[in-house]
């Protein structure tokens, strides 16, 4: 069964098709869940509630964007619902605020990730979660799941241009995260850290 | 001449494989000559691919827990039997008569641009009213009317033109209409007006097939 014969017939109830869409998309939308909230437990949340969103609204599905960025649009909405609940259960101030990032007690990676990640991937994985949910979030669908400005831009309802810009700050944003942090120190020179500290106070929109 | 804040976001584009050859050779002469934006380009280079080889699996028993927990479906048209029946009967009928397609009741003798095997497609496929983004049905379509007759007209859906969606990718629609008077409450259209068929109710059935529609004209 290919995956267009597994969607139409998940489409029409068949459970045992809808299985089989699970199991293929799990790992990478897990993977994007986790890291857009940046903790497992959420991230389970997030990605079980995308594909029980998936199972609901795959009868009116009709396709135009193909079923994985579909999915992968409800997952990043199953985020910003969890952030936001998380947020306003917290009282944060602002729900749209782009700068708030979550919680610092959401920052340490959990024993799977840190089993399976190399000490780069762990540094970036700690420095996404201190990302701005707008950055994190294009950041994550483009290069977790290697979406086009396009596809970005129709998941989370940008124009393209807007989401080249945003990803060019946010990969800027998080290399400075990264320099703070002493995790990119063997690629650079060493006068550059100050030149970025010296810009560093306007990187996001 | 672009400045090294203008070369760092080439930097980004060129991670995603956005520039143009122009950019492209223009970015790698700026890297040769700029110790700075050449250490950017690197450690961009490094995060993307961290981030692009990460391999993260979903725990264990994470696709049991979604299936056990599986929620109730959307309704959705097509559990209607007649519908399901009329789309496949519309998908074959417009491949053999090039782009016709029934809306309204049951036909008569007389009417419009009528072949005989449409009869047994009477009315309308709902999949032609689809055009909410959520699958909704929008329940209208917009028609530039071709013909008139005694009992209906021919309009060519101007939907289906546009945007091709729940319409076969047919641009050249032409719907067929069997019409009351009841549903004209401004009066008939003539050939050349633009109309709107709305009110088409979310199920068909056998025994109303399709009469609820009304037509507004456009000024």
């Amino acid at each position: 069964m290919n995956e267009q014969e597994k969607v139409r017939a998940a489409a029409s109830g068949d459970q045992a098709a809808f299985g089989l869409l699970v199991e293929d998309y799990q790992d990478k939308v897990y993977h994007l869940a986790l890291r857009m909230c940046g903790n497992e437990e959420d991230a389970w949340d997030i990605a079980q509630e995308a594909f029980w969103a998936a199972w609901r609204g795959l009868p009116s599905f009709r396709g135009e964007s193909g079923f994985s960025t579909w999915l992968y649009r409800l997952t990043s909405n199953a985020a910003v619902d969890h952030l936001r609940r998380g947020k306003r259960q917290r009282g944060d101030i602002s729900l749209d605020d782009p700068d708030t990032g979550p919680d610092p007690q959401d920052l340490s990676p959990g024993p799977q990730e840190q089993a399976e990640s190399s000490e780069l991937q762990s540094a970036v994985a700690a420095g996404l979660r201190r990302l701005s949910d707008h950055h994190r979030q294009v950041l994550t669908l483009r290069e977790l799941r290697g979406l086009s400005y396009e596809e970005v831009g129709d998941i989370l309802e940008l124009d393209p241009g807007t989401v080249k810009s945003r990803i060019s700050r946010a990969r800027a944003a998080l290399r400075k995260i990264l320099l703070e942090d002493g995790n990119l120190s063997g690629y650079l020179p060493s006068n550059h850290i100050d030149t970025k500290k010296r810009r560093g106070s306007h990187e996001d929109m | 001449m672009r400045t090294c804040e203008e070369f760092r976001e080439l930097i980004s584009g060129f991670l995603d494989d956005a520039l143009s050859p122009e950019e492209r050779v223009e970015l790698m002469a700026h890297l040769a000559d700029c110790p700075q934006c050449k250490a950017y380009f690197d450690d961009l280079l490094g995060i993307h691919e961290a981030m692009a080889e990460e391999e993260i699996h979903a725990p264990q028993g994470f696709a049991q827990s979604v299936m056990a927990g599986l929620p109730d479906q959307e309704a959705k048209p097509r559990k209607t039997p007649l519908a399901a029946r009329i789309l496949a009967a519309a998908a074959c009928f417009m491949f053999i008569f090039t782009g016709i397609w029934m809306v309204g009741g049951q036909p008569r003798q007389e009417a419009p641009a009528m072949p005989k095997n449409a009869r047994e497609a009477p009315a309308v496929s709902a999949a032609a009213f689809s055009a909410g983004d959520d699958g909704e049905e929008s329940r209208a379509m917009t028609l530039t009317v071709l013909s008139l007759s005694s009992d209906g007209l021919t309009g060519k859906n101007e939907d289906c033109a546009e945007s091709g969606e729940g319409c076969f990718n047919d641009p050249s629609l032409v719907v067929v209409l069997y019409c009351e008077e009841t549903q004209f409450p401004q009066g008939r259209p003539k050939e050349g007006d633009r109309i709107i068929v709305t009110g088409v109710p979310a199920e068909v059935t056998d025994a109303d097939p399709l009469r609820a529609f009304r037509v507004e004209i456009l000024k």
